[in-house]
């Protein structure tokens, strides 16, 4: 007799969701997938976070003070930081609390390139770059609508805006620097697998969103924008 | 006590503020040194308040009192830097002069007809045991011109600035050497400094220098250990030539962040320098030769290395709160 584990059945289901992603023919035939309320949905994805400008700053020294009247300074050299583009791991819980409204939890990390171009340098030294890798951490709580059906009938799109705390670490773990983020975008989920009577479902999902950060690794006052895009799968239990 | 320590002075230093001085455009704090026990400890004082006495001698308009509140206002402006374990405290009045070994720190008006680009000086009595400073005095030229007015007088030397600048020579700081000049006349107008420890003055009229900058605050907390912990950390490395060492190259780190400048030398044989005094964060580093200044206003000129461009460390550099960094050694070339 041959006893199969479970992980090697659960295995084999995600060979089948596979296989069902590509006959649409055959997910059609299954029941309208729905959020359902208290069932949690888990998030695995790949993710890609956009440039991230952290502003100019010029090295200036102070020039003389005449009564209320100060002349400008000498600029020694100036500076331009950003945080590259990077990819991201994310994992996330979405906890549906009614059919269209849901609240989601998603962490993410990402290693991106902090580069700090150096140019206009007073006494004619070459325009250079300095650099260092970020490690980069994020916990975000969202409120997610999920809206009508969307062309197919297993494709819903949803809504979802949210915040959540920022934590980056200089290479190294030199040290670290905290901030905020707040974010609002949509995506969609494409069911594969389940529906809205189903006990287990799975999908693919994505979504795009755009972010505002505060605080973290940052040389000028104020939010700074980025775009940031998640593709992965769901499994809603 | 007086006679007892005159046994234990083992020199005496002289540290000036001119007015036209030779191009400077460099960047650092420097801290005296003295060598106690076959080993360089820096000059400082010794824990509890520095007692100083100002001369009596009123001079051009300007009263000993107004004298006296000037130089208070210039104290109270060092000890606002948090954490200093020195405190200063006047004493009063005195008829000593400046320069007289009496065991007293005294604070006044004296005529140098020989220094006429000398604004003011301050000097020490040291301690052969400890390095310590048991004394230091500070003249102020009557050849020129002062002023105590709130919002600085055309054509006057603005006494508290200058005052600034001295006491930050009596704590024990040398010359910083931010700041850019540029040719008038016989010699030099300042531009801007980004320190008031720079050795040549802002233009008279100007009262720009009753502030501290980044790199004093950093030169007295290196130099006194006085931040609290966890609070500031520093930067160390090398500047290397060609792989060999570099003598008194200056290296200034820029703070993203607050935009600080603050900076030190490569004054190791191996062309090691430490920054100190740094607040957290990302930094850039910049090299820079000392090839347009009065090499003698920081320190012995004989073996500094001028012969290299301006070079950025090719990583930005990370100082974390109670630690250093780990070495930056920042290759420069020949030019």
């Amino acid at each position: 007799m041959i006893v199969r584990r479970p992980e090697v059945r659960w295995a084999a289901r995600l060979a089948v969701a596979a296989l069902v992603a590509c006959a649409p023919g055959i997910a059609r035939a299954q029941s309208a997938p729905a959020l359902r309320p208290w069932r949690p949905v888990f998030e695995l994805a790949a993710g890609w976070n956009g440039a991230n400008n952290l502003g100019r700053v010029d090295a200036t020294i102070r020039g003389p003070l005449v009564g209320a009247a100060t002349a400008p300074g000498f600029r020694l050299f100036t500076t331009e930081s950003e945080l590259g583009a990077a990819p991201a791991a994310l994992v996330g819980v979405v906890l549906p609390v009614s059919r269209h409204w849901a609240v989601a939890v998603r962490g993410a990390a990402a290693r991106p390139t902090l580069t700090t171009r150096i140019s206009n340098d007073a006494e004619g030294a070459p325009t250079v770059e300095a650099t260092e890798e970020v490690s980069d951490y994020t916990v975000d709580l969202s409120v997610l609508y999920q809206l009508p059906r969307l062309g197919g009938r297993r494709v819903r799109p949803y809504l979802v805006a949210g915040g959540g705390y920022l934590r980056q670490l200089h290479e190294d773990n030199a040290l670290v620097e905290t901030g905020r983020t707040w974010h609002g975008g949509g995506g969609v989920r494409w069911w594969l697998r389940g529906g809205d009577q189903a006990a287990r479902a799975v999908g693919v999902m994505g979504d795009l969103r755009w972010v505002w950060r505060s605080g973290g690794i940052a040389f000028t006052d104020g939010a700074r924008a980025m775009p940031a895009a998640a593709l992965g799968l769901f499994v809603g239990f | 006590m007086t006679h007892a320590w005159h046994g234990r002075i083992v020199s005496v230093l002289v540290a000036l503020l001119v007015v036209a001085p030779g191009a400077t455009t460099a960047h650092a704090y420097l801290k005296f040194g003295v060598e106690v026990a076959g080993r360089v400890v820096p000059v400082r004082w010794g824990a509890g308040p520095i007692r100083y006495f100002v001369t009596e001698r009123d001079f051009s308009g300007i009263s000993a009192q107004a004298f006296s509140d000037a130089i208070g206002r210039a104290a109270a402006t060092w000890m606002r830097t948090p954490g200093l374990p020195v405190t200063f405290s006047a004493q009063g009045l005195t008829r000593s002069q400046p320069l007289e070994t009496d065991g007293r720190s005294t604070i006044g008006f004296l005529d140098r007809p020989d220094q006429e680009r000398v604004l003011g000086a301050a000097s020490f009595l040291l301690d052969a045991a400890t390095g310590q400073i048991l004394e230091s005095d500070i003249y102020f030229n009557t050849r020129f011109r002062w002023s105590t007015a709130a919002g600085g007088e055309a054509g006057a030397s603005d006494l508290e600035s200058i005052a600034l600048h001295e006491l930050g020579h009596l704590l024990g700081l040398g010359h910083s050497a931010i700041g850019e000049t540029e040719v008038s006349g016989t010699g030099r107008r300042v531009l801007a400094s980004g320190s008031v420890m720079f050795p040549i003055a802002m233009p008279a009229g100007t009262i720009s220098d009753r502030a501290l900058q980044a790199d004093d605050i950093a030169g007295l907390l290196d130099l006194y250990g006085a931040a609290p912990a966890g609070e500031v950390g520093s930067i160390q490395g090398r500047v290397t030539k060609r792989e060999r060492a570099v003598y008194g190259a200056h290296v200034v780190a820029f703070h993203l962040e607050s935009g600080a400048l603050i900076g030190g030398f490569a004054l190791g044989d191996d062309g090691t320098f430490v920054i100190g005094g740094l607040a957290p964060g990302a930094y850039i580093v910049r090299v820079e030769p000392l090839d347009d200044t009065d090499v003698e206003s920081f320190f012995a000129p004989a073996r500094v290395d001028i012969d290299f461009g301006v070079t950025f460390a090719a990583k930005v550099v990370v100082v974390q709160a109670a630690g250093s960094t780990a070495p930056v050694v920042i290759e420069v070339r020949p030019r």
